[in-house]
């Protein structure tokens, strides 16, 4: 009783990054706390891949009648969770900052009448409850937020937490059952739409090349995509962009498009307007190039050319193609 | 159709945010507020519907203190219907509290369709539409791109990590939208006259919530030192490759 439930995510076969992130996290408090923290996969998985989870000092590891499944159900993933709810009492529980996570984790919480928390950047166990840190208003603002001793629902900010390895320790696999207790009423997945072609999402890729109005045509984005290529890097795009209708939304950075942190974000063409920055700020290095040495962008970059993007960009794919 | 739309009102995105002395609370004063983006969005696709039906019935919910009734009256006049202020004086922080207290208020109409937008750009927890329908046991589309209505169903799309998941629920749903491919409409002067004469119903509700969190601080991320310009042309794209390569080592 009163230990941890981390909620783990596969994906053909493969644990998702985020939740090695979760892994790493929970094995901290449970250090930390003494606690046990048990650990339950989601999604398509085998048990003989266990090598990936191995260093996290997991107690235990429950499969629900998911692992055989590649897609995503609420009221599945819902049920299988409240069962391990009923099971463990767990006063913590830890989701990643995924799609599903993002999903099912609001739906935990109402159903147990427990507070979530999402989007954490950190989280320390204290004498009488947690002291949880996030991001507001899209990371202008960070708050303390401390919870008593009451059980709660934590979501991890994703791609935020390195991932730390401990010494390996016996674990077991256990089989859940899957008996309905949660309101059954989710909608169903009925179609899975791949993308046209194979392309690099903006918050899993490790380099990002975006684009601006300084664009100034569609076709021209032809430059951004081979540059991009080059580096292979993921395209971004700013919102000017995106409603002149140049870009899908998918690629959009910024306030209302996805908040990335990559380890290189180039931004070309791009003036670095507030609703921007607020998406791109927390990049490891970011580039900018730019016409104008008075563009906001230039406040942020740590490393900027002042110049025609037109004449740049195509001397930057040749000289990385040498 | 009834739809409901719940939004909320936030600081304008460009604002800068001053965290008062109390290190509790942001600086109220110079700040403008304006109807959460996503919500608007939202509120788009229910205008949309009904420019094609005009029997569809939009009633817009929005929890919050006094100021909110000026966003009431712009969502008005963008074509809304009628309006309902839960109004509070008290910062209400745990979501669950916040879900608890709209849902009940849903719970008084019957509406074939909710939206919400997926969140808020103020506190960005990306939890209350959801809870929502657990707690009124009404189905749910978080994150939806966008949708469609045949008969008694509702079609919806999330775009989530490079796919798109097309759901399908029954209705009555709940959808929590992204920001979506349709332009926003802005009221013109005689529509904000006319949103006058459109109801607005306030109702005040018990706030002897039990608080379950402590709000400890609020402090500013780290600043980012300002960087350095390499150079004003294509010469320079040699030297940046060289810092991006050998120093950096991140190409
Ligand atoms: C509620 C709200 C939400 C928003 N959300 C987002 C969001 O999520 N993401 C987002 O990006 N924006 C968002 N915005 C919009 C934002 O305020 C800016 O309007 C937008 O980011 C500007 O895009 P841009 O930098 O491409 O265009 P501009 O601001 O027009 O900048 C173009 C830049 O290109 C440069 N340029 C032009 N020609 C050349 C050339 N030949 N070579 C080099 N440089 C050149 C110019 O100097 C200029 O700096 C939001 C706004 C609001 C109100």
């Amino acid at each position: 009783m009163g230990g941890i439930l981390s909620i783990i995510e596969a994906k053909n076969k493969e644990i998702k990054n985020s939740s090695l992130e979760v892994l790493s996290e929970s094995q901290k408090i449970a250090n930390t706390k003494d606690l046990e923290n048990n650990v339950v996969i989601l999604g398509e998985y085998e048990e003989n891949n266990s090598n990936q989870i191995n260093e996290f000092g997991i107690n235990k590891v429950l499969l629900g009648a998911t692992n055989k499944i590649e897609n995503y159900s609420p009221d599945l993933y819902k049920n299988i969770i409240l069962n391990l709810i009923e099971k463990f009492e767990p006063e913590i529980i830890i989701f990643s900052g995924s799609a599903i996570g993002k999903d099912i984790s609001p739906r935990i919480a109402a159903n147990m009448n427990y507070n979530l928390v999402t989007e954490c950047i950190e989280i320390k166990v204290e004498e009488n409850g947690y002291e949880i840190k996030r991001p507001i208003y899209a990371g202008k603002i960070i708050q303390t937020l401390k919870f008593n001793n009451n059980p709660i629902v934590l979501s991890l900010k994703s791609n935020y937490f390195s991932i730390n390895k401990v010494e390996q320790k016996d674990f077991s696999f256990e089989q859940v059952n899957n008996e309905e207790i949660g309101n059954i009423i989710s909608p169903v997945l009925k179609e899975i739409i791949q993308p046209q072609k194979e392309t690099l999402d903006v918050s899993e890729a490790s380099i990002i090349v975006a684009g601006g109005r300084g664009i100034k045509e569609p076709e021209n984005f032809k430059l951004i995509e081979e540059l991009a290529d080059v580096l292979n890097a993921a395209v971004g795009a700013s919102r000017a962009v995106v409603d002149a209708g140049w870009r899908p939304h998918s690629e959009q950075v910024g306030q209302t498009g996805k908040i990335v942190s990559p380890n290189l974000y180039i931004a070309i063409g791009i003036s670095g307007a507030i609703q921007h920055q607020v998406g791109m700020i927390n990049s490891k290095c970011i580039v900018a190039i730019n016409k104008d040495k008075n563009a906001p962008i230039f406040k942020f970059a740590d490393y900027g050319i002042v110049g025609d993007l037109f004449e740049i960009i195509p001397e930057l794919i040749s000289e990385l193609k040498k | 159709m009834n739809i409901a739309v719940c939004v909320k009102q936030v600081p304008d995105t460009a604002s800068q945010l001053i965290i008062s002395g109390d290190n509790k609370s942001i600086d109220e004063s110079g700040i403008k507020y304006e109807i959460n983006p996503f919500d608007e969005y939202a509120l788009e696709e229910a205008l949309r519907l009904k420019d094609k039906d005009e029997t569809i019935k939009i009633t817009i919910i929005s929890l919050g203190p006094e100021r909110v009734k000026q966003s009431l009256t712009k969502t008005l006049a963008m074509g809304a219907d009628e309006a309902i202020h839960i109004e509070t004086n008290e910062v209400i922080d745990d979501c669950i509290n916040i879900a608890t207290i709209i849902a009940n208020e849903i719970k008084k109409n019957q509406y074939d369709l909710i939206l919400f937008g997926k969140k808020s750009v103020d506190q960005d927890n990306n939890q209350v539409g959801i809870m929502i329908g657990e707690i009124n046991k009404i189905s749910c589309i978080s994150n939806c791109s966008e949708f469609k209505i045949e008969g008694k169903k509702i079609i919806a799309n999330r775009e989530v990590e490079g796919i798109v998941e097309v759901f399908e629920s029954e209705l009555p749903a709940i959808i929590t939208h992204e920001k979506g491919r349709n332009e926003l409409r802005y009221p013109s002067l005689k529509d904000l006259m006319a949103a006058k004469k459109k109801p607005i119903n306030t109702i005040k509700v018990e706030t002897n919530i039990d608080k379950r969190s402590e709000l400890l601080k609020l402090e500013y991320p780290e600043k980012r030192e300002e960087g350095v310009i390499i150079g004003e042309d294509k010469s320079s794209v040699t030297e940046l490759i060289r810092i991006l390569k050998e120093e950096k080592k991140i190409i």
